[in-house]
Order: structure tokens, then sequence, then C-alpha cells
């Protein structure tokens, strides 16, 4: 806030004599925010912005970035969610603006730092969106976090805040698969969850986690099937079923075997791909991985 | 609300580092698919009239899945009118009056029940190697990654049991000797 003020009394004095004498929506707008009256700093920046003979300096950005800014702290505390999210909406506009206005004046370090604060309240929003099963304003919250931070930070690679974010996400909707009721939300939740592991896997072919849970995914999915088959089913059915089950199983062991590859001494990988084989009905090696287990647990006995 | 973060936080970690997601659905999945099958057996196979009187007795040997889920099927369903008894045994000398034997093992393990089978009008059922050229009459077996089974005509016969065309049409091999 001090910062602010320092910097709004310079800018204050950068504009023209003219327009100061007029006493212009842009400075009225700065003594509402300083007054702490965010209401009226609000209506008057949105007339500068509106005119022609403000919209295009770059304080008039600056400041409402600020006011929306503040709009925003005080709206998360109180009101709506929406409301809060349209004003940090408005303040980012406002830095970015700011900085495309005048990319090597001095009020980038100042705006970049604000965009990187709102930047994280928008990540930690998208986080809290995908705890709470909200996965589309997840998604543009995380977007637009991703695309904030590509101007505020370009040398940051993000591969992996994304990679954290598209895990989290297909563990939620692999919550939702589980809790199904109706074979539509089965169908829906499950393809959703392959789609996110696969897109993480396009990132990372090498991502451990990723690996493994596709196969679970898959495997259990199988599993599921025979489980909720009626022992009483004729043999033509029967086929039919085993055939598709088998497809699951069969889709499971690339990507089990890979997270293997990756860590051979992981038990739950080891486990896995004894299931695996087990339900392809190769016996051999699905002992072969359960003799692999009993050593490794023997020599972590040993240790 | 900062607890909350955090918690939110570490779970993002807790799925990029680990197995976060709900383990290995852990069943005896090949044990459901023969339970199954052994239910269809019965449906086309036809014991001599002195077996079709009392309960239906289905002998499983040393698979406690198997014949956990045939309990199960025991429960609900029935062989024509009969009502299903599922009995476990561990030793040739177990085993009494079945309609059906389930026994898995090596052609040394399976014979000696084999032999105690044949003195009732058995449908003897295994899994393994060899076991269809003389001493089962229905062979589970692996085709691809699917259970099949294969079936010996002649070992039908010698237990006096009718078995239908649709289950010779659907085994993946038939011998009759």
């Amino acid at each position: 806030m001090k910062r602010l003020i320092t910097i709004a009394v310079v800018l204050l004095l950068m504009v023209p004599i003219g327009l100061r004498a007029q006493l212009d929506p842009v400075s009225l707008a700065l003594r509402a925010y300083q007054a702490g009256d965010l209401p009226k700093a609000q209506e008057l920046i949105e007339i500068a912005v509106d005119d022609d003979n403000f919209n295009k300096i770059t304080k008039t950005w600056y400041f409402r970035g600020y006011i929306y800014k503040d709009l925003y702290k005080q709206a998360k505390e109180g009101q709506s969610k929406k409301q809060s999210f349209e004003y940090r909406d408005a303040s980012v506009e406002s830095f970015r603006t700011t900085v495309e206005l005048e990319p090597q004046g001095e009020l980038v370090e100042d705006c970049n730092n604000s965009l990187k604060y709102l930047s994280s309240t928008i990540y930690n929003d998208a986080a809290f969106a995908l705890d709470t099963n909200n996965f589309e304003d997840a998604q543009r919250l995380y977007d637009q976090y991703q695309d904030i931070t590509t101007v505020t930070n370009p040398e940051m690679d993000l591969t992996q805040r994304t990679i954290e974010f598209k895990l989290y996400k297909a563990n939620k909707y692999s919550a939702l698969f589980d809790a199904a009721s109706t074979e539509e939300d089965k169908e829906k939740y499950s393809q959703k969850v392959t789609e996110v592991y696969k897109e993480v896997l396009s990132l990372d072919s090498n991502n451990i986690s990723a690996n493994y849970n596709l196969a679970i995914h898959f495997y259990n999915q199988g599993v599921n099937i025979i489980e909720n088959m009626d022992y009483d089913t004729d043999f033509e059915t029967l086929f039919a079923i085993q055939a598709q089950v088998m497809e699951l199983f069969g889709a499971a062991l690339p990507y089990m075997k890979k997270a293997y590859q990756l860590n051979p001494k992981r038990k739950e990988t080891l486990v896995g791909l004894s299931g695996i084989y087990f339900g392809l009905n190769d016996i051999e090696k699905s002992e072969y991985y359960q003799e692999e287990l009993k050593k490794l647990q023997e020599s972590e006995g040993n240790q | 609300m900062k607890r909350l973060l955090l918690i939110i936080w570490l779970l993002f970690a807790l799925a990029s580092t680990g197995y976060a997601q709900g383990g290995m659905n852990q069943m005896n999945t090949r044990a459901k698919f023969k339970s199954m099958y052994i239910l269809n057996f019965t449906k086309y196979t036809e014991w001599p009239a002195a077996y079709k009187q009392g309960d239906f007795i289905i002998g499983v040997v040393d698979d406690d899945d198997l014949a956990g889920h045939l309990e199960t099927i025991a429960k609900t369903k029935k062989v024509n009118s009969q009502n299903i008894v599922v009995k476990r045994f561990s030793s040739p000398s177990q085993v009494t009056k079945c309609h059906l034997l389930y026994v898995n093992g090596s052609a040394a393990e399976v014979e000696p029940y084999v032999k105690k089978a044949k003195e009732y009008n058995c449908l003897v059922v295994t899994e393994g190697k060899g076991m269809i050229d003389r001493l089962s009459a229905i062979n589970f077996i692996v085709v691809g990654t699917a259970i099949k089974y294969e079936m010996n005509r002649a070992l039908f016969k010698e237990q006096d049991l009718i078995v239908s065309n649709t289950l010779e049409n659907l085994a993946a091999k038939v011998i009759n000797k």
C-alpha cells in the first residue's frame, strides 16, 4: 500500500496539469481509493477506462489493478466467490495491460509482483475447485494461472506443476468412478480417468504414478465387471464378457510393465503385475512376480 | 483456510510422487469364471435317475476361492430342482458321493481323487495338462488369455453321464477315447 501511494504521487505529478486541473477520473479514483472508498474508486476508474483520453495511459490501468485487487481481497472474505473472481480477473487484466502499454516501464516489476500474488491465489482456487470436483472451474483457473505465470516468470517450466494438477484431477475422477452407481456415470468417469492419465503420459511418459494408476484403473474395471456378473450367465455371454475383461487386463499390462521398469523395487507394482498376469491366465508369470515380491520383502526384512 | 490449502497441496504432492489412487481390487478373477463354467456344465449334463433326487453335490478339492463362489451360487440357484451343496475336500479319503468333483493339480495328485470319484456317477472337472486324455471328462484350459474347456466324451459315457451337444459344440477341444 505505501509503495502504491508513493508511486501514485509520482504518477500524479506526471499527469498533464490541464487534466489534473479538471480533477480527472483517475485522480479522483485514486483519492477515493486512498480514502478507502473502494466502490467509488471502482466507479471512477471505470469512467476512466471508458474514456479515450485516459485508457491509453499506463497509470489508469495500474490504479485499476490495485483497486480491483483490493476489491478482490475484500470480496473473497465475504461476498460470493463469483464476485471475487470477477474482481480478480479485472485486476489481472489491468496489471497486464499496464505492462503491455509500457513493457520497459518502471511499473513492470510492481505489476509482476501483484500478478504473482494473484496467480498464486488462482492456483489455490484451482486446487480447491478440484478438491470439490468442480472440474470446469478448476481447469479454467489452472489455465489462467499458467497464462499469467508464462508472463511473470517466462523461465519457469510449468510441466511438473501441470502434471501434479492433472494427477490430482485423475485421482478425483477415479474416486467418482469408484463411487458411481450407474453404468452411465461409470463409463463417463472411466473415460475421464483414462483421458487425464494419458495427458500426463503425453507430458512425461516416465511418470510412474500415471503409468501405475492407469494400469490399476484398467485392471479394476475388469475386476468390477467380473464381480458384477450374474453367476447364472449363459455360455455365450460368459465368453463375450471374458473377452471384454481380457481386453481390459491386456490394456493394463503395458502401463504396469512400464511402472515396473521405472522402479522394479516397488512392491505395489509387483503385486500389480502378478495380479494382471493372473487375470490374463498366465499363471507362470503371475507366480514369477509373486516370487520377486517375496524376495523383495525378505531382503527388506534382512536390512 | 490456510490449513485447507496445505492439505490440498499435500494431496497434490501425494498424487505426483506416490501411488495416490485407490489400490488394486483384490479378487481371484479365475475362480468366479470357473464357478460360472461349472454351473453351466451342470445344465448341459444329465445324471442317472438315482442322482436326480436329493441334493446336488459339488465337491471341491483344495480351492477355497472356487468353493466360496460355488457356495454363493448354492444360496440362490438349483440344478433342475435339486438344492446345491458344496463339499470341500483336502484328501482323497474324504471324497464321498458327488455329482461333480473339481480337482486341480498334477496328474499324480489328481489321480487318487479321480479313482475315488469313479465309485460314483461323478463328473470330474480338472485343470491341467494331459488330464483330458484319461482322468477327467472336462478339463479347463487357457486359449489365448481366456479360460475355455476341453472334454472327453468317452469319460462322460464311462460314468453314465449324458452330455448335450451344446456343451460339445462350445468346447475348445473334444476327444472320444
